[in-house]
């Protein structure tokens, strides 16, 4: 018996609060399917935070950007941007300085701020406008009709959440909101809030040398700078990275005995944006010295009317409006 | 059931403990639906880290629950709040316990009306039956706030609800009776 044990219970008749309180929940059971929601947008959310997690990417690479510029002679053929540095005759430039790194991730930022990145992977495609981060998710896999399966599109405005799932397979849709109470509660639904501070997210990433500067590449025809991020040495703690990265997390610790390598982000030479990255899977770990990874391509367009409506998950005429819990019917076999 | 081999386990242990659980999750959040809602992120969250959970996953699910039901687990609730009334409420109250199900709604109004802190303090105490040291480790605060939220839910509680019911007399705090 434990202390969450019924049989354990005593009814207190000091304060007859817990009678009331057993008379008031005695004839509550589980619901059948409350077990396969759970399931079904866990997976969801796993699905959704990998694609957030690679867009996150485009933002911490945005700010290491600085790092790229801010190295003598330009940049390191290889190893860490400090590391590289000292080794250069000349002496090295204040590039710790706060304001010279924040000057140099606005610089690096501002080209992005105002666009619209389209991150497209093998599972599915993600628009995100970086402005607002309404975001709009429409998976690769595909309806017996030949259309995506379902999408999704969030969007916060006047302080409401409000998502929009269309699901094709089954021509229905659901339309949830949430209110926040306050500013700093409705901007945990933000998808790219825990990168909202650039500065910090260099200095940390510097400090830690989970960034590093490899040199150009070129990737189809373009010049590109390749930087790795180890997500392994920070993804256990909190706050900065996506809750996916902190999967196999014990007590703020990675538990891999083997750590998947570092994530590969290329960053187009002359506007900074980042134009492509490889992200490897922390599970399961390699088989052959082979790690599972995905690559997903950036594309950033400017915020015209046509590409903003991209952003948006409209119903078709026809389908049907259901509850949010209803969508496990029609996900289930897919999420 | 989606992927039911590999949350077997997981599926016999609600089926064994998924009434208490959501007796529980019904009075934090308060209400039948919000319950539901809060028990089902309590399970989503958990379900990350099902395969790694050794010893006892009750323990674990309360504990999410008593953090989300303090940490405004409200504002992701996916579902305007209905007061919470069984399925067969109205069977019920068709056999004449009226009085019953207006304690009930009572109840749930009155805790409503609480802080999140106030309840889950008040639920911890009076509905799991924990001491104030094992209410504070559960809700992740001192004895004292557990002693002060408790106190004042239940002075809320027996405001609220003594009109409602023959309990006024007995809705003071444990020990100062």
């Amino acid at each position: 018996m434990t202390i969450f044990s019924e049989g354990h219970r005593d009814q207190d008749p000091a304060t007859g609060i817990s009678s009331i309180m057993a008379r008031t929940v005695a004839d509550v059971r589980l619901p059948a399917g409350l077990l396969d929601q759970a399931v079904a947008r866990n997976r969801r959310r796993t699905v959704r935070n990998r694609v957030i997690s690679a867009t996150s990417t485009v933002a911490v690479a945005a700010a290491a950007a600085a790092l790229v510029f801010s190295l003598p002679g330009g940049v390191a053929p290889s190893g860490t941007g400090t590391s590289a540095a000292a080794h250069q005759p000349r002496p090295v430039p204040k590039m710790q300085t706060a304001a010279y790194v924040l000057a140099h991730a606005n610089a690096a930022q501002v080209n992005s701020r105002t666009m619209i990145s389209v991150a497209r992977a093998v599972d599915g495609t993600m628009y995100t406008d970086v402005a607002t981060q309404q975001q709009r998710y429409i998976t690769g896999i595909r309806a017996s009709n030949g259309q995506p399966y379902f999408e999704w599109s969030d969007i916060i405005k006047g302080g409401i959440w409000t998502e929009t799932m269309v699901v094709n397979q089954g021509r229905v849709y659901s339309v949830e909101t949430a209110r926040g109470s306050d500013a700093g509660s409705i901007s945990t639904l933000l998808p790219l809030q825990a990168q909202s501070n650039p500065v910090a997210a260099f200095n940390t990433a510097l400090k830690q040398g989970t960034i590093k500067v490899v040199g150009h590449q070129e990737l189809d025809g373009r010049d590109t700078i390749l930087l790795r991020v180890n997500r392994e040495a920070t993804r256990c703690e909190k706050p900065g990275y996506p809750a996916i990265a902190k999967a196999n997390c014990s007590n703020g610790e990675p538990v891999s005995a083997q750590p998947p390598p570092d994530d590969e982000v290329w960053i187009d030479a002359s506007t900074y944006l980042v134009v492509q990255t490889k992200n490897y899977k922390p599970s399961p770990t390699a088989v052959n010295g082979t790690w599972p990874s995905f690559t997903t391509t950036v594309g950033w367009l400017p915020p015209t009317p046509a590409n903003l409506a991209n952003l948006s998950s409209t119903p078709p005429r026809g389908y049907t409006k259901i509850p949010s819990t209803g969508l496990v019917k029609y996900l289930g076999p897919i999420s | 059931m989606p992927d039911n081999g590999r949350y077997g386990d997981l599926a016999a242990f609600l089926g064994e403990r998924g009434d208490a659980l959501l007796r529980t999750a019904v009075l934090l959040a308060p209400g039948r639906e919000g319950g539901e809602d809060l028990l089902q992120e309590a399970l989503e969250r958990m379900l990350r880290k099902w395969p790694r959970i050794q010893g006892d996953p009750e323990g674990y699910l309360r504990r999410i629950m008593y953090h989300r039901a303090v940490d405004g687990w409200r504002l992701r609730s996916r579902r305007p709040e209905v007061l919470g009334l069984p399925e067969d409420a109205a069977a019920f109250t068709a056999a004449d316990h009226s009085d019953r199900v207006d304690l009930r709604l009572a109840l749930i109004q009155a805790l409503a009306g609480l802080t999140p802190r106030q309840r889950a303090a008040v639920v911890a105490r009076h509905w799991e039956q924990l001491s104030e040291a094992e209410t504070a480790a559960a809700l992740g605060c001192s004895v004292s706030a557990v002693k002060a939220a408790t106190s004042r839910g239940l002075r809320m509680l027996r405001e609220a609800i003594a009109p409602e019911t023959e309990y006024l007399p007995y809705l003071t705090e444990r020990g100062s009776a």
